[in-house]
């Protein structure tokens, strides 16, 4: 297991090589000059060379990149071109917001998600099933932005149990987290609902259901494991969507996190930063997948057999 | 049939529920409340209903800035903050912006030909570190803010920078520049302490993100992407602020902003959106403060690509410009119809001109004598992804449509379309502003008209207009200048290098039991002095 965990972890090193390349050149063929959006409205010729020369941009492609590479091997991601700040102390100041509020909704979703999924699809057809398959339907179906604002008006403007903006307490986590977790909650319930359908008609548990076996056994013995891997898989995914995903959300709630920094660094031109928080969400995403697969394993001992074998 | 009853059940549950959400949004929530605000929210929930402490302000800005030290200072947020940490030479009356009062200078004079400029400097003034500034500090700082790129202006008029005896600043110039003052009354040429600034270089601190002023408010803290904390500096010289503690924390979503202001959560927010200013002005706790902004519109043709290098097709199309429409249709009537190159408010707008009347049918008819029919032109306007270019675009496409002219949209993004169009000067149409930091129209007019104007996107190049921005620029007598001005409108009418359509306006969103100081000038002007603001 740990020689599959350190396989995994070099093969990290290819993948961040090959995405600094990627975005390095995107950022460098898309137009649009950083200094130019820097440099304010009235300039002169030679401020705006002057500009580009200080921020290294006045040297050939290769080399800027290499230069940044070399830079990066030796922990210095270099320095905002807007705000002049160390880029490694502008996306750490902001990566423990993004962090916090997508693990509560990835607990909110999977909490909810499955405990719902499981309920509709053992009581099929039920009141409880088709109360959850109406909510689901309308959740996944709206954007998170508006569900972000009607949160706000309902339980921060309505009912002044929350504040309306920013992180001051941990009270300001809460509904970003459910605006954020709830359309992704709402396929994890679809999802949990009909593979614990597909395993509860499967042989197995028909079989143990004619031996006699207690319905709750069977249900969370028997049929859960199973139908857990795919959520699991899924919650995976989420988990990488949501760390560079939830721009809208962080807007809609004024949390300084790396998403918003991402955005307002790509309309900037900002290459130090951008290049900074997309790698830093790629090795999260390695690291999540990595983390995914050791757990899939944990629960399909097909899995854990080819991953020793 | 019990399938079936669940699915109507599950379709009646889906409509109620978006009948709920959509109510939330869809009932009225003005809360008019005045007693309370936002200087403790955020601490807790249920913060509408905490009483304002009558010292604290939570102003809104939509976005961070750049940094708080003058030089840096390119944009209205940049400037809002920095005005407030530094103090500059002098300041411009909040009504009248030719005439000024005192800041670290107390008294200034030019000299004859007003080619030198002396400041005569405060006594006894102290920096935020408690050290005492000297006549070196301010040389120290003129320099240094002189040297920064949104100081662009200032840079080819000033030559040298001097003390004279120990409380004296000497600015010399090129040739006499008559908005000199304006310019060194804007944040850009805030002074700050030279040797706080010697020892962030030394120690590689960046001094974008600290300060060393002498101004009314004494950052405390910047949380980046969320807060600016400031308090009160009680040994200012200017007196004691009545708002002790000031926190300018950043909204980037307008609506989630205009909650706050609904709900006293927050007392003050720089430029709401369009959308949100009309609903914030109805409440009884919010009031707009508007502002004609420093920022003028207008279309560009580029002349050196036909049929544009025409002048009898950019004599037509300028019948064919409903200014009116623009207005309307692009930024919903917020602004005012200006047909001039200069911004009203700025020194050398003409109330006068008039421009070519909207008459299509005339447009129609010199596009005939120049020889195009319907239909024979088609163009490409390209601009800017942001809404207040994109609209009015798009009412500007509609009325070419009508004289028969096929014209295309082309909208890039910011960084995109200042490459093509500003550098590369790549386009036929295309539909821009122009601003500068202070209220006159030297900076503007040669950044569009001179021939080695940065802004030259119409590739004007008429000998005529140089001699009269060149004899503008360094003439000290004001109706002279007025008449360069009016001249260089009445060239624009004749040769249509470019058709000016409207000047929109900035409004500035604050509680309503906040009284003094809310002058929003313009766009890079919105400097509110928040030590002149107090709590009724």
């Amino acid at each position: 297991m740990a020689k599959y965990i350190v396989k995994r972890l070099i093969l990290i090193i290819p993948i961040l090589l090959g995405i600094s390349i990627i975005l390095f050149t995107i950022m460098n063929l898309t137009p649009g000059d950083p200094a130019q959006m820097l440099i304010g409205d009235t300039y002169t010729e030679d401020a705006l060379v002057q500009l580009r020369s200080e921020l290294g941009l006045d040297k050939p492609f290769l080399v800027r990149y290499a230069n940044y590479m070399l830079d990066a091997l030796r922990g210095d991601f270099g320095i905002s071109y807007r705000t002049r700040n160390p880029v490694f102390a502008e996306v750490f100041s902001r990566f423990p917001h993004t962090v916090a509020i997508t693990f509560l909704s990835i607990i909110i979703q999977l909490v909810v998600g499955v405990i719902v999924g499981i309920v509709a699809a053992v009581k099929q057809y039920s009141v409880m099933d088709t109360v959850s398959q109406s909510i689901t339907m309308v959740l996944a179906s709206v954007p998170d932005f508006w569900i972000g604002l009607m949160l706000l008006l309902l339980f921060s403007v309505k009912l002044g149990l929350l504040p309306l903006s920013g992180i001051a307490s941990w009270q300001g986590y809460i509904l970003p987290a459910v605006a954020v977790a709830l359309p992704y909650m709402a396929n994890l319930i679809r999802l949990t609902r009909s593979t614990m359908l597909d395993v509860m008609r499967m042989d197995y548990i028909q079989t143990a259901q004619a031996k006699g076996v207690p319905k709750k056994k069977i249900i969370f013995k028997h049929a859960l494991k199973n139908a857990l891997l795919p959520v699991v898989t899924i919650a995976g995914v989420n988990i990488s969507w949501m760390l560079g995903g939830t721009i809208v959300i962080e807007q809609v709630f004024n949390i300084p996190g790396i998403g918003s920094l991402m955005i307002q660094s790509i309309r900037n031109k900002d290459t130090p930063v951008v290049m900074a928080t997309v790698m830093f969400i790629a090795v999260l995403s390695c690291l999540i997948n990595l983390a995914t697969d050791l757990i899939y394993a944990a629960i399909d001992p097909r899995v854990k057999a080819q991953i020793k074998g | 049939m019990k399938k079936t009853m669940s699915r109507v059940l599950a379709a009646a549950l889906a409509l109620s529920l978006t009948a709920v959400l959509a109510g939330c949004g869809g009932s009225g929530t003005a809360n008019t409340g005045s007693e309370t605000s936002g200087a403790a929210q955020g601490e807790s929930s249920g913060a509408a209903n905490v009483e304002h402490d009558k010292e604290s302000v939570k102003y809104l800005i939509s976005y961070e800035p750049q940094g708080v030290n003058p030089g840096a200072a390119s944009k209205g947020v940049d400037f809002t903050i920095s005005g407030n940490i530094y103090d500059t030479l002098i300041r411009e009356q909040p009504d009248n912006r030719s005439e000024f009062r005192e800041g670290l200078a107390t008294e200034w004079a030019y000299n004859e030909d007003g080619t030198e400029l002396t400041f005569t400097i405060r006594d006894g003034v102290k920096f935020h570190d408690g050290t005492e500034l000297t006549i070196e500090d301010v040389v120290y700082s003129l320099e240094y803010d002189l040297k920064q790129a949104p100081n662009a202006a200032a840079q080819p008029v000033v030559k040298s920078i001097e003390a004279v005896g120990d409380n004296q600043v000497k600015v010399s110039c090129n040739y006499a520049y008559k908005p000199l003052l304006n310019l060194f009354a804007t944040p850009g040429f805030g002074i700050f302490s030279k040797a706080f600034y010697e020892k962030c270089e030394a120690d590689g601190t960046n001094f974008m993100r600290v300060e060393c002023g002498t101004g009314p408010y004494i950052l405390d803290e910047w949380v980046s992407g969320s807060t600016l904390k400031l308090h009160s500096n009680d040994e200012w010289w200017g007196g004691t602020p009545s708002i002790k503690n000031v926190t300018f924390e950043i909204a980037q979503d307008s609506t989630t902003a205009a909650l706050m202001m609904e709900n006293n959560q927050a007392d003050a927010f720089f430029c709401p959106a369009a959308s949100d200013t009309q609903r914030l002005d109805d409440l009884d706790n919010v009031s707009i403060n508007w502002a004609p902004s420093a920022f003028i519109y207008y279309m560009i043709f580029n002349t050196k690509r036909a049929p544009f290098d025409d002048p009898k097709v950019r004599e037509a199309i300028s019948y064919a410009i409903d200014r009116e429409s623009v207005l309307q249709g692009g930024v919903a009537g917020v602004g005012s119809v200006t047909p001039f190159p200069v911004a009203p408010g700025f020194f050398g707008y003409d109330e006068s001109f008039e421009p070519n009347p909207y008459d299509p049918d005339k447009a129609i008819e010199l596009l005939k004598a120049a020889g195009y029919n319907d239909g024979d032109i088609s163009c490409k306007m390209v601009t800017s992804s942001e809404t207040w270019y994109q609209n009015p675009a798009q009412v500007v496409q509609a009325c070419l449509q009508e004289i028969g002219i096929n014209c295309e949209i082309e909208i890039l993004e910011p960084a995109a379309f200042k490459q093509q169009v500003l550098t590369q000067k790549d386009f036929d149409l295309s539909f821009y502003n122009s601003g500068a930091p202070i209220s006159d129209a030297d900076p503007v007019l040669w950044g569009n008209y001179h021939t080695t104007g940065a802004y030259n996107l119409a590739g004007v190049d008429d000998a005529k207009v140089d001699e009269l921005l060149e004899t503008a620029r360094m003439s000290l007598d004001d109706d002279e200048r007025l008449e360069c001005y009016k001249e260089i409108g009445e060239l624009n009418k004749e040769n249509n290098w470019y058709i000016y359509t409207h000047t929109g306006y900035n409004a500035i969103a604050y509680n309503s039991d906040l009284t003094g100081g809310f002058y929003t000038c313009n766009n890079y002007a919105i400097y509110n002095n928040i030590c002149d603001w107090t709590w009724k």
